[in-house]
């Protein structure tokens, strides 16, 4: 059990080693606040996907499987769509599609496909937590050196004095795309993985 | 009866129609909560044009609470609405309030001006025209939207009078823009979001009688017209020029420019 916890957030890390759910890593990552509310959103569906996914295991038919998947993820994608908009409605307007892009993310149909059909609920329950924090640790840490060296703030506080120009380099895509790639490499140079 | 289930049909059958149905409850139940939102939005980016100019007004930095966005909307702003040959419309029809206007894309604009955006409620195409008063300025923030590279972008233009021309005309300068709704690229198109390049707005000019308004250009030509442009973002600056002189000198031009009506 503590394996199927602490896997998906240290080695066996969504983003880092399977590199899966980067186009979210990449747009999502300006501001820390935004990675948070983006970690909530994504570690929700995950779970919740992964216990719908694995009570229903033993009756989904093998051959419409990945329908009922989406199915079931579109629902709650939605769902925290709806409740973003009605609870935290800047929130919503700054994250704007990409909540809605969490449906083509695929460490959600990955892990319900590969982990909830062959899992009983509280494993799965376990590893939807998991990846969904394993995630959101990559988002916060990219979106923590891109909104520090890009706004010069940490969750809208200053950090750098005034006169620090803000890196307009580390605001756009290649910026995420440069941090998480030494993310990336320093990952794997500490646990030796190479990709075969 | 498991086998019943089990049959692809049937169950994908089952699982669409209990998925329908929670969206549909949850979607009815927050509703109410959502559209309250963007009501709140609304008026917010309403003040937000209106303060632009004025950066340390004490009353920015309230409008982040619910109660005191309300109290200042109230006490500065006066909503009005027109019909679309410009007639101050007293009564709405069917109990419909301000807030149910929406934008939408006129279906009639013919080739060429496809995705002019005027406002009409929901379910009626009948064209308004709504407008908010400034009451300090007796200036006017007015509703604006089109399209930019990617996405509608919508928002609002606070016009403050500023000469009365020969031909009988108001002539305006801007005080203020904000933006509430676009999928613009961010750090480029996006940067409509940001003071500094709404600021360049400040204080262009808006001419009835030589059928000008702000326009984002490569080169100032113009000091009272002309803007910089959004550097990488060519054809949402584009876009903006286009949209604000449609709404400011097409749709509201007989509002804005007859003194009679608006005062």
């Amino acid at each position: 059990m503590n394996k199927i916890f602490s896997d998906p957030i240290s080695a066996e890390n969504p983003i880092t080693k399977q590199v899966l759910g980067v186009c979210s890593a990449l747009a999502v990552t300006v501001l820390v606040d935004k990675a948070i509310i983006m970690t909530f959103a994504m570690t929700f569906v995950l779970t919740f996907s992964n216990i719908t996914i694995s009570l229903l295991r033993k009756v989904i038919p093998h051959s419409i499987r990945i329908i009922v998947q989406l199915t079931v993820i579109a629902t709650l994608v939605i769902l925290v769509d709806l409740f973003l908009k009605a609870y935290a409605f800047e929130m919503s307007k700054q994250l704007s599609v990409f909540v809605a892009l969490i449906i083509t993310n695929c460490i959600v149909m990955g892990r319900a496909d590969a982990f909830a059909m062959q899992n009983n609920v509280r494993d799965s329950f376990i590893d939807g937590v998991a990846n969904g924090l394993g995630y959101g640790l990559i988002l916060i840490l990219v979106a923590i050196f891109r909104e520090l060296f890009g706004s010069g703030t940490l969750l809208g506080y200053a950090i750098f004095p005034d006169a620090y120009i803000g890196n307009g380099l580390m605001l756009l895509a290649p910026g995420a795309f440069i941090i998480l790639g030494l993310i990336i490499w320093a990952q794997r140079s500490i646990t030796g993985y190479v990709e075969d | 009866m498991i086998n019943f289930i089990k049959n692809p049909f049937v169950f994908i059958g089952i699982i669409a129609l209990s998925a329908a149905l929670i969206l549909a409850t949850f979607s009815e139940s927050t509703k109410v909560r959502v559209k309250n939102n963007k009501d709140l939005d609304r008026k917010k980016n309403v003040l937000l044009a209106r303060y632009l100019a004025d950066q340390d007004n004490p009353n920015l930095l309230k409008l982040a609470n619910e109660n005191d966005l309300q109290k200042i909307y109230e006490t500065e702003i006066q909503e009005l609405i027109f019909s679309d040959d410009a007639v101050l419309i007293e009564d709405l029809p069917n109990n419909l309030t301000f807030s149910d206007l929406v934008w939408k894309e006129d279906s009639n604009a013919g080739s060429g001006k496809e995705g002019r955006m005027i406002y009409s409620f929901k379910n009626d195409d009948t064209k308004y025209l709504p407008i908010f008063k400034v009451k300090e300025s007796g200036g006017f923030v007015i509703p604006i939207s089109g399209k930019g590279l990617w996405s509608t972008i919508k928002g609002f233009i606070y016009v403050v009078p500023n000469n009365y021309n020969d031909t009988n005309e108001w002539d305006y300068s801007v005080q203020g823009i904000s933006f509430y709704e676009h999928g613009e690229t961010p750090g480029l198109g996006g940067e409509i979001d940001k003071y500094e390049v709404q600021a360049r707005y400040l204080n262009k000019q808006v001419s009835f009688k030589d059928n000008k308004t702000p326009e984002m250009t490569k080169t100032v030509s113009d000091d009272r017209y002309d803007l910089e442009y959004i550097s990488g973002a060519t054809i949402t600056s584009d876009g903006l020029d286009t949209f604000i002189a449609y709404h400011i000198l097409d749709r509201y031009k007989d509002i804005l420019s007859n003194a009679n009506k608006t005062r």
